[in-house]
Order: C-alpha cells, then structure tokens, then sequence
C-alpha cells in the first residue's frame, strides 16, 4: 500500500485539485482530506457520509467558580497568557490554551479541572472517485495533528479491508504540526509548488521538513507558465537537491472552471492542464508502483 | 491600531494585497508591517526590508540534574505532552515535545529540574523604506507557531499603524495572530474553496468578537455566490480587486504592483481609503 | 525475564501489532512464572505525539527487558534505551508464535537470567 501526501509549503498552490486531479486519474484510491483546518475535497467529490465520529481535541481545562477563591494563581503559572480576571472571576480562554494542565494542578484549592473538549468531527464516506476519510475542525481549535493522525490511521484500516492500494492525502500548508503529523510514515511527499518568490521561499522550508523526517519528497510545478525564470528555478533547485519533478502544470483558467461545476480538472475538460496532470501521476506510478 | 489580514484558505492574495496596501498607506501615515504567518513569512520577499534587530525566541524546556533526581516520576505524570520520561535509573526529556508550561519544575519535589532555554524561531525588525518592518519565523523541525507569533506581537508599535499579516487557516496559529486586532480583513476569492473557507474565517473572527470586512480578491475569477453571501451575512465588502495578470507576476518576482503600475496604485489607495473608513468606525 | 509484546489484542493468540506507541495492547511475558500479563494501551492510540514513550515508561515501571514489535519510532526507542530495554523490530505473526521464536533464539540468555 502506497499513502502519497500531497503538500505544498504555501497555501493556494493548488495542492487539493490536483489531489482531486489524481483521484479521478488512478481509479482506485482511497481520499483524505487531512486540511482539517480549512477542508475542501468535499466541495468537489460531493461525499454521502456513512459514518460521523466526534473528536476530541485536548482536555481543556475548566474553572469551577463555586470553589474558585479568585487568589489568581492560576494567571500567574499560566505562560499562554490564557486566563483572564473577569467580573464573575477567572475565565480560560479556549483559544489561547495550549492545554499544559499547570492550572489545573497548581490550583491551591484544586478548583480546576480536565474536560473532555469536542473540536470538531471526522467523517467516512463514499464518493464518485472511492472512499474518502475527512474532518472538520472547530474555528480556532488547535491543530496538534491529532486529528490529522486519526483520520489517516481510519483510512489505513478503511484501504486494508478494501485491498485498496493508494491513499492520496490532501495535506494541509505550513511546515507546523498537522504537517509533520501528515508526513509520518508516509511513502512520498508530494509538493505543489508554483514559480514565484514566495512559491519558491515556502518549498525550501518544506523540502527541509520532508527530509528532517525521512520522506521522499516529488515536486510539481503548478501555475508554470506564470513566469518562466522562476520555473528554471525551481527546476534548478529540484535538480541540485535530488528531488523527482514530476511536471509542469501551466496557468489554466479552467481550474476555476471545474471547481465550480463542481467537478475535478479531468473529468471537466482536456487540455494542456490536464494533459500535465495525468502525465505527472503517471511518472508518479513509475517512481511508486502500487504493489510495493 | 492594528489591521489583521487574514484568509481561511491559503492563496487568495492575502500577503500581496497587505505588503501593497501596507506600501500605500505608509506614504501617509507611520506604518509598521508585521508578519505572524512565522510557518511562511512572505512579506519579506515583496517589502525588502533592512533587518537591523534579530531575537530569538526561546521556550523554556526541561534540563533534569541526573544526581538530585529520586526517579519519583512526578514530573512525567504532570506533563501532558510526554516530553518527560522517567526509568527506573535515569530521566529523558524530549524538548521538541515541551510547551514550555514549566509545570514538571514546578511538582519536582528534590527541584533536579530547572529550565533552559530552546530557540524555536527568531523575531527580526527593520525598516523597509518608509515602513517599519516586523516578522516572526519559525524554524523548520519545529511544530508550534504560537509562541514565535506571540513574541513578535510583543515588538508591536504603539505609535505605528500595524499591518499585520497572519497565518492562512482558522486554528490556533491563526487566532493567536488575530486576537486584539482593532479589524480583520479577509482576503478572499469568489471561488467554490474561496467561499467555502471564507465562512470558516467568518466563524472564527466572528466568535473571537472582531470586527471584519472583505476583500474579494481576482473577484472577476469565479461567481457571484461569495457576494451574496457577505450581504446575508451582513459583511462589510471593503473592496475588490479584479484578477490582473501583472499583479500575479509582479507578487511573482517579489514586486510591488502598486509601485510599478500607477493604475494599481490608485486601486490600492482606494482600498486603503475603504479600510480605513472601516476601521475608524 | 520479562518480555513485551506489542498486540492487537488482549490474549497471546493475538497478532503482533505493528505499532509499538499505539499498539492496541502490551502482552507481558515473565519468564519466571511462565505468566502473561495483558496491557490496555488504547488511551495512547490518538495521542498526537508521545505515545511511544509514554509506553517505554511503562514498559520500564514493569521491568520489561526485552520488547518485541513491528516498528517503533525513534524517541520511543531513546527512551527504551535509556531505560535499558532492548528492542526487536519487524516482528510479525501471533504473539505466542514471536515469543516462541525469540526464547529460541536468546534461549542462553534467558537462562542465565533466571
């Protein structure tokens, strides 16, 4: 079983619709949209959701007012500056927690104590392009990874009792948490670049993690044609760092287009767009063939 | 006074539209930009700056004197995060896992822990022509944005306007950035993903208490539905700026649209015109 | 000498699980008694991070010495062996068949263990 994750560094390279690309390519896949912080696959895969499981984030700890004496220790030990003097007393701030439990053990009355925290939800469900394991994370939760974690530990189990041989991941931006938490033990890291000063900045950091943790690390460059010197570039530096480049995707209005038909880029239309993605996934399945 | 550019989803324009307007605005008034997106800072690479200052930031994590440790275990029991493990002849720490809450140091009965400091990204500062310039970066290998985005927060102006340019997204990287901002401006795109992740910056900006406005970004790109969901939802639409292949490869090579072309220009000063008027409110 | 084995299940019967930090359960060998001790590990299947060491700590407060599994990540591994439990990797099969294979194996040195 091969799990490719699809990442990008910066946002907006285009990471889910070529994720959503190579779905309607391969056939048989499995799909998670592990993005949970602002989630899109759903939008074009149109998932029937069969199962839904609440998640729970970190406990998250809680005043008890009745036998808070307000002496203030709590605000002190705190070091997110999460908790607050309010009229009614001490109020802990769910955004800016990061969930220590100092608090709540060096309470002097022990007024303060775990709760189980709901963050948000995950989903398996079944769509037109295979099965696909996705989430919701509440505004302002924290994304530890946590819940990137479980969803693709259900996918696994999900790919395993469907002898499904590919899981594409729809990786989340950034280079924080639920990044290194979606490139742990996966077979590739797949990144979606694109040939500007930022695009090219964002893919040095995120080659950096990919190696740090030991995955092997495939470069498509989206949007290719937007300017030239720096696709050179970019292919300059995938070549000077041994990094596969699987292709060059130009600038194509009808990403736009398939997006809102609600369709992904291959089945909405052909073209050089198109015609790039596929040849991309196809020297992907050389580099990574199912059954290894 | 500080504007928060925020986005939901990432790509919309979020860092070219604030590092133009921020360019703009600075011709008038003392500006200074402050970068918090410290996974991905960008700014830089459109505003040039000349970093004169730069600090790291550190998170205070566990060193245990082997000696006066009993192997009690407290400490491991306390933290929440298992950057601390206890054998039966020797204590482990794991300082990439700490959040520096300093609770283990706390409960250590023979006080064998006291803490040290463990650099996670660096605040730098400068000037970038008119403009005073501020950015957080996280180093690569590490997981945790919030602390560097708190700590540059600290080297906020209070004379200076503040641009401040967060994290894409709507976790806690991108409400640490947001919180006490005066207003928020969501860049977003007409878009099926643009819509969709708009709503869920609407969400969170909307129960952090903040005030916010839009700008619909390549607003010729995509349908009419992100309009009209900013009017059911009572959004101010603060601007829109419609897609223009020079702006793309301008933001590309790391210029300023603004600066090149004078009918961009004047889009972004009445785009600061409306954020202005907005946030004066 | 006792031994762990990381497992799906609660009983010997069961398969190995791959996973050592986010096993299902920790099967516990004591050479001695030629007992089994079963370990309910579900509360670190879905923690972020730590998992594997959380479990190292475990095994240690146990007097595990040797540890059998699939895989196991690299800090829990530092932490196994700063406890001074050795690790065997790419392990498989039911948790009898792996326990079998390795008395065999070190049977010298289970021995003199006793």
């Amino acid at each position: 079983m091969r799990e490719i994750v699809i990442i990008s560094g910066k946002g907006g390279t285009g990471k889910t619709s070529i994720s959503a690309s190579f779905a309607a390519i391969s056939g048989q896949s499995l799909l998670v949209d592990c993005d949970v912080d602002g989630a899109d696959l759903h939008l074009v895969l149109e998932p029937a959701v069969q199962e839904s499981h609440s998640f729970y984030g970190l406990p998250l700890p809680k005043i008890d007012p009745e036998t808070c004496r307000r002496c203030g220790a709590c605000q002190r030990v705190c070091r997110c500056d999460a908790i607050e003097k309010r009229p009614g007393g001490y109020w802990i701030d769910p955004l800016a927690c990061e969930r220590c439990g100092a608090c709540v053990d060096l309470c002097p009355r022990n007024s303060i104590h775990m709760e189980e925290s709901i963050s948000g939800e995950w989903y398996r469900s079944e769509t037109r392009l295979g099965p696909m394991l996705h989430a919701r994370l509440e505004p302002g939760a924290e994304n530890s990874g946590k819940l990137v974690t479980q969803i693709r530990q259900e996918a696994r189990k999900v790919a395993e009792a469907r002898a499904i041989q590919t899981i594409l991941v729809d990786g989340p931006p950034g280079i924080g948490c639920p990044v290194i938490a979606v490139l742990s033990g996966a077979s590739a890291a797949f990144i979606v670049t694109e040939p500007t000063v930022s695009g090219l900045h964002d893919l040095r950091r995120i080659t950096e993690v990919a190696a740090r943790f030991r995955v092997q690390a495939m470069i498509l460059i989206n949007k290719a044609d937007l300017n030239e010197a720096f696709t050179k570039q970019v292919e300059e530096y995938a070549r000077q760092d041994g990094l596969a480049l699987l292709g060059r995707v130009p600038y194509d209005h009808a990403f736009v287009e398939a997006q809102l038909a609600g369709q992904t880029l291959p089945e909405h239309t052909e073209g050089p767009a198109s015609d790039a993605i596929r040849a991309a996934w196809h020297r992907l399945e050389t580099l990574l063939p199912a059954d290894q | 006074m500080i504007i928060a550019f925020a986005s939901g989803k990432g790509g919309t324009g979020k860092t070219t539209v604030s590092t133009n307007l921020a360019w703009v605005l600075g011709q008038s008034q003392l500006v200074q930009y402050v970068d918090c997106d410290v996974e991905e800072p960008n700014g830089h690479l459109f505003l040039h700056p000349e970093i004169r200052e730069a600090n790291p930031v550190t998170i205070p994590v566990p060193e245990v004197d082997q000696e006066s440790c009993t192997h009690c275990g407290a400490c491991s029991q306390a933290c929440r995060f298992h950057a601390i493990a206890v054998a039966p002849a020797f204590t482990l720490t794991f300082p990439e896992l700490c959040h520096g809450c300093g609770l283990c140091s706390q409960v250590c009965p023979t006080g064998a822990i006291r803490e040290v400091p463990r650099p996670v990204g660096v605040v730098e500062s400068g000037r970038s022509g008119e403009l005073s310039f501020l950015q957080g970066r996280m180093n690569v290998g590490e997981s945790m944005s919030p602390p560097v985005i708190r700590s540059a927060k600290k080297d906020l102006s209070p004379a200076a306007l503040a641009i401040l340019d967060a994290p894409p997204g709507t976790s806690c990287p991108a409400s640490t950035a947001i919180t006490g901002a005066d207003l928020v401006v969501v860049v977003g795109e007409p878009t099926r993903f643009g819509l969709h992740d708009l709503s869920l910056a609407v969400e969170l900006i909307r129960g952090m208490g903040l005030q916010m406005g839009v700008v619909i970004n390549r607003a010729d790109w995509g349908d009419d539905q992100l309009e009209r969901y900013l009017e059911q939802e009572s959004i101010p639409m603060l601007g829109r700026l419609p897609h223009d292949r020079r702006i793309a490869e301008t933001a590309s090579q790391g210029v300023l649209a603004a600066q090149v072309y004078p009918e961009i220009h004047g889009q972004f000063i009445q785009l600061a015109d409306s954020i202005m008027a907005a946030v004066r409110q | 000498m006792r031994v762990a084995i990381s497992a799906v299940g609660a009983t010997p019967t069961s398969q190995v699980d791959p996973r050592l930090g986010r096993a299902h359960y920790l099967m516990i060998y004591d050479t001695a008694s030629d007992s089994w001790e079963s370990i309910d590990n579900q509360k670190n299947i879905g923690a972020p991070g730590g998992a594997g060491i959380a479990v190292a700590e475990m095994l240690a407060q146990k007097h595990v010495t040797r540890v059998l599994t699939g895989a196991c990540g690299p800090k829990a591994l530092q932490a196994l062996t700063a406890a001074k439990i050795q690790v065997e990797e790419n392990v498989n099969g039911t948790v009898t068949e792996a326990l079998r294979r390795f008395l065999t194996a070190n049977r010298s040195t289970v021995d003199s263990a006793e």
